[in-house]
């Protein structure tokens, strides 16, 4: 199973949007995830329980700066299906959750 | 989802609008959330320190190509959980975006629990184009408000 983390700002509306469309874009790829949100000031604490962590492309600035030790993917849309299987494909594959 | 969710108490007739359209994102921001505040969901700053935040660490309102989600943390000036919607006949460019909003959904939420069940309502819009297209084709707000109620009774 692999742990997915959605992280916005306020860490309860974007983010758990963009939960909501990560858990479908992985049931579609029948792929087993445990996702979850949360805010970005809040992620460097629960990276640990982690494996890959998505947020939007307005916080990369922010995000990139916490050197988080799990691979991070930026969305330009955080409720895109198309995209969140686009960029999580490589890494799940990586991963092997995904052949 | 809980047995105690209806979108009736979360988004009300009266919070729903249709505009030709803004000046700017800025006033998109407020205008979405005017609703809110009239009905003293939100304070009158709540809409400011969305435009702050919004300045400070890029738009992250925007959730697709059309929808932005207009929302702040609770201690920004939400008071009481509410969610309004506003159309945009012409659409709005919120700067450093590639989408040009149409769809302005506003939530004060007082706590970071008791909107979940709206937002799985908005997030299941947002995946389906077809119901972008109908909610972006409606003429007033009664139809706008019809939807929402539709898809919430179908996703409970």
């Amino acid at each position: 199973m692999v742990k997915i983390v959605a992280v916005c700002g306020a860490g309860l509306g974007s983010s758990f949007a963009c939960q909501m469309a990560i858990e479908q874009a992985m049931q579609a790829l029948g792929v087993n995830a445990k996702v979850s949100h949360t805010d970005t000031s809040t992620i460097s604490a629960i990276i640990n329980d982690a494996d890959i962590v998505v947020s939007g492309k307005n916080y990369q600035k922010l995000m990139e700066k916490k050197n988080l030790p799990k691979p991070v993917v930026f969305l330009d849309r955080l409720v895109d299906k198309a995209e969140i299987t686009e960029k999580l494909t490589p890494i799940l594959k990586e991963m092997g959750e995904l052949k | 989802m809980s047995d105690k969710f209806d979108m009736k108490d979360m988004v009300k007739l009266q919070n729903i609008q249709i505009k030709d359209s803004v000046d700017t994102w800025e006033d998109a921001v407020r205008v979405s959330l005017k609703p809110l505040v009239d009905g003293g969901y939100a304070e009158p700053r709540y809409a400011e320190n969305v435009i702050a935040d919004i300045k400070n660490v890029g738009p992250y309102v925007v959730l697709t190509d059309d929808i932005a989600l207009i929302h702040a943390r609770p201690e920004e000036g939400a008071i009481k959980t509410q969610m309004g919607l506003t159309l945009l006949r012409n659409p709005v460019h919120f700067e450093g975006s590639d989408s040009d909003v149409t769809l302005l959904f506003a939530l004060a939420a007082q706590d970071s629990t008791s909107h979940v069940d709206a937002i799985r309502v908005l997030a299941n819009f947002c995946m389906d184009e077809l119901k972008v297209e109908q909610l972006k084709s409606c003429s007033t707000p009664e139809e706008i408000f019809n939807l929402l109620m539709a898809e919430s009774e179908a996703s409970n």
